[in-house]
């Protein structure tokens, strides 16, 4: 099995004629100028790919964690049907407090299988702007 | 809402041959074009707001069932074909009906089966909610 693609946006939706995806404001930094902040929502994206068609369910492992303290985990059932060989996650994070600065990271594991994961830097911002110069 | 198994179908005062439906079907080049083209279609946006998968599925195979007379009245046989492309891909039933349809009536049938088949990827959608979780 092998990860497509796994990544953090803002939303993302599946349309109801064609079922496609549709990813919105792809996130990969947080820049903050102070801490502790809340993110409203972040929405995971994982692609998944099953090494032939075969109708098969998985449960995976949803870990969140901000440098190394875990921050949400849950169960994931990841289902393949026998048409194709790929499955989309899609896991709608809602109000994410973030105390410090670092690697905001999500990761889908199925055991033994495939670790789908996407990091995300939160920065300090405020170090890096410049002074305003004096006239 | 009931659907017309007539002829000119339709499902209560809507047609499902529309104007712009009949032009897809008629002017499209390919099957891909005719099938993006009827996706966006307020005849499959009826048929998806009104009829279940295995509904599409018995009136597509009743529209199959009888000889066109004429190109246009290929149009709701089209239009419940491409209906079908919303069908849960997880729907492991449906999709078995919908594999053993003879599609060999429509010329692109067996071609845009085989597209929404392939579009067919089952997705999981949930929501966590962190600030409950990080609080415990």
């Amino acid at each position: 099995m092998r990860v497509q693609f796994a990544l953090c946006a803002q939303t993302a939706s599946v349309d109801r004629s064609s079922n496609r995806i549709s990813i919105f404001n792809v996130i990969d930094h947080i820049p903050t100028t102070s801490l502790p902040i809340l993110i409203p929502a972040v929405t995971f994206v994982a692609i998944l790919e099953n090494d032939r068609n075969e109708a098969v369910n998985f449960v995976g492992v949803f870990e969140g964690k901000i440098n190394d303290k875990i921050i949400v985990r849950g169960e994931v059932p990841v289902a393949f049907v026998w048409s194709g060989r790929l499955a989309r996650v899609l896991l709608t994070l809602n109000g994410i407090p973030i105390h410090e600065h670092g690697t905001l990271s999500f990761r889908l594991t199925i055991p033994g299988r495939v670790d789908a994961e996407a990091k995300l830097l939160v920065m300090n911002v405020a170090q890096e702007i410049p002074p305003v110069p004096r006239v | 809402m009931e659907a017309s198994m007539s002829v000119t179908a339709s499902i209560g005062p809507f047609s499902l041959a529309t104007d712009s439906a009949k032009e897809a079907v008629l002017v499209a080049n390919t099957p891909s074009f005719l099938l993006d083209r009827l996706r966006k279609d307020v005849a499959v946006q009826i048929v998806l707001d009104n009829m279940t998968g295995s509904q599409i599925v018995a009136a597509l195979r009743d529209a199959l069932a009888r000889q066109p007379k004429s190109p246009s009245e290929l149009v709701p046989a089209y239009v419940y074909l491409v209906a079908l492309s919303s069908a849960d891909p997880k729907d492991e039933a449906l999709w078995t009906e919908i594999s053993s349809l003879d599609l060999s009536g429509l010329e692109w049938g067996d071609t845009i089966r085989a597209l929404i088949s392939a579009d067919a990827v089952p997705t999981t959608a949930l929501e966590f909610s962190v600030c409950d979780q990080s609080s415990k």
